[in-house]
């Protein structure tokens, strides 16, 4: 083909456009309206997409409206098991959820931490496979890429954000993790992979609706299908086994990071609280034997002298099923979220 | 410089025969290619060391390291590669608009919507582009 540099003469081709623009617009339009009932067949309804613009908006609100806020910061198991309008009834002020799926919390603190106009609460969710990952793996670079986003979010970037919040919610395709062209193929097409190939497992199915507050619900099929269920339990032991644990003594960097973060925070008025939400079945089982916690969970708070609220020590917390072993379910969060409320309350009296 | 690489060699064979056969042509194309490529890596990198170490990679002269591309990854960039150089050696001889002008106005509207249609599909995963962002 002729490059674009070899002349500078680019007429117009010779073709009837009306009839060409009319036919690509019609056949457009109809191969999309198939592909939104089809995926509406399939069990899909229109919602947000778990966006780094959700993120980016809420992230804005520590800034504008932050200092004394309670921010909560985490993996997924923060935006499930935490009810923020149940939080805010009962605390009277809404806190703002940063929370990021599959993510490790630690470079959002030191985000915070970096943010001399802030100087609230933290609630820093511990889940182990993530959080005590090195820093160039996915989970800290996921965090780092949120940050970097939000630090250069784009009118262009804003403007698809205000696009994405009037078509997300009306058409059930909108839903990238899914039903984008990259997942489809993925799940089309599974092919083996090299022997001794280092590639991520599979991510489970989308399995929530996503809230523009960074809020997560799981799904009711979730709870009330067994065998979906069981497609998302299939997957987190793999996932959560895949890597060797973080040696020594990128550890102890790890703990020495957070230390000074947690102290910066602190030197402002402000504070940090660890929580380590639920997990079940062969998850939970995975999760004591690679990150006993003795030597991860406990060791965290002694470093940086923090109190900590583990499921596993109350009652009224450990309660509440992991219907995939990993989330609660929305209903729960409510209840649960009041008892984590009053046991932080607790804890930070005493 | 590539362009000038390109002026010295057209004239240094010129007169040719040999160097206007298919094969020879299609060849030229693939390390034209080839050496863009190459470039690309330098465009895209986020520091020297990083372009090095694909570069390395790249020319196989990388110590060795953990394979982290899955099947697929590579099945994709080995189709759609294949086919771009497939289109563009088919269209060598003729300019895309000259291309549009020579088809029917229906098969031009089928392309022209399996293009909105694949972008639509794609959901940002061409989102990328560095001229598109401001």
């Amino acid at each position: 083909m002729h490059s674009s540099t070899s002349s500078f003469r680019r007429p117009i081709p010779r073709a009837h456009w009306p009839l060409v623009g009319v036919l690509a617009i019609l056949l457009t339009l109809a191969f999309m309206t198939a592909w939104e009932l089809h995926w509406r067949a399939q069990g899909y309804v229109p919602q947000y997409s778990d966006s780094r613009d959700i993120w980016a908006s809420q992230r804005a609100l520590v800034t504008e409206d932050g200092d004394d806020k309670t921010v909560i910061i985490g993996a997924s198991r923060v935006r499930f098991d935490i009810d923020l309008d149940v939080w805010e009834q009962e605390t009277g002020s809404r806190p703002i959820m940063l929370g990021m799926n599959g993510t490790a919390a630690w470079p959002l603190l030191k985000d915070l931490a970096n943010d001399e106009s802030f100087s609230g609460t933290v609630i820093f969710g511990v889940t182990e496979g993530l959080l005590f990952m090195p820093g160039f793996t996915g989970p800290a670079q996921n965090a780092f890429g949120n940050i970097r986003y939000y630090q250069s979010w784009s009118p262009s970037q804003r403007s698809s954000f205000f696009l994405s919040k009037i078509l997300e919610p009306r058409l059930a395709f909108l839903n990238g993790w899914d039903l984008g062209l990259a997942a489809l193929l993925n799940s089309t097409f599974k092919l083996e992979n090299r022997p001794g190939a280092m590639v991520v497992p599979p991510l489970p199915p989308m399995f929530q609706d996503n809230h523009l507050d960074g809020r997560e619900v799981l799904w009711e099929k979730v709870v009330s299908d067994p065998s979906f269920a069981q497609r998302i339990k299939d997957i987190w032991v793999p996932l959560f086994s895949f890597g060797p644990p973080l040696g020594k003594p990128l550890l102890e960097g790890l703990l020495d990071g957070i230390k000074a973060d947690v102290a910066k925070i602190r030197a402002r008025g402000g504070d940090v609280v660890f929580v380590r939400l639920p997990s079940a079945g062969g998850l939970l089982e995975l999760e004591r034997q690679r990150w006993p916690r003795e030597a991860y969970y406990e060791r965290l708070l002694k470093h940086t002298d923090s109190k900590g609220v583990h499921f596993e020590d109350y009652d009224v917390l450990k309660i509440y099923p992991c219907p995939e072993w990993s989330h609660i379910s929305g209903d729960d969060a409510k209840p649960f979220t009041r008892s984590l409320i009053e046991i932080i309350g607790r804890e930070a009296d005493s | 410089m590539y362009l000038g690489l390109e002026r010295v060699l057209k004239r240094l064979f010129a007169g040719a025969e040999w160097v206007r056969q298919p094969v020879v042509q299609f060849l030229l194309g693939i390390g034209t290619l080839l050496l863009v490529t190459l470039t690309w890596i330098f465009f895209r990198a986020q520091s020297w060391d990083v372009a090095w170490g694909v570069l390395q990679s790249t020319l196989f002269i990388a110590p060795p390291g953990a394979m982290v591309l899955s099947t697929l990854d590579m099945a994709k960039v080995i189709v759609v590669m294949g086919g771009l150089v497939a289109s563009h050696w088919a269209l060598r001889s003729q300019s895309i608009e000259e291309l549009i002008s020579n088809i029917p106005w229906w098969l031009g509207g089928i392309a022209w919507a399996g293009l909105l249609i694949f972008t639509i599909i794609a959901q940002g995963g061409g989102n990328a582009f560095i001229y598109f962002q401001f």
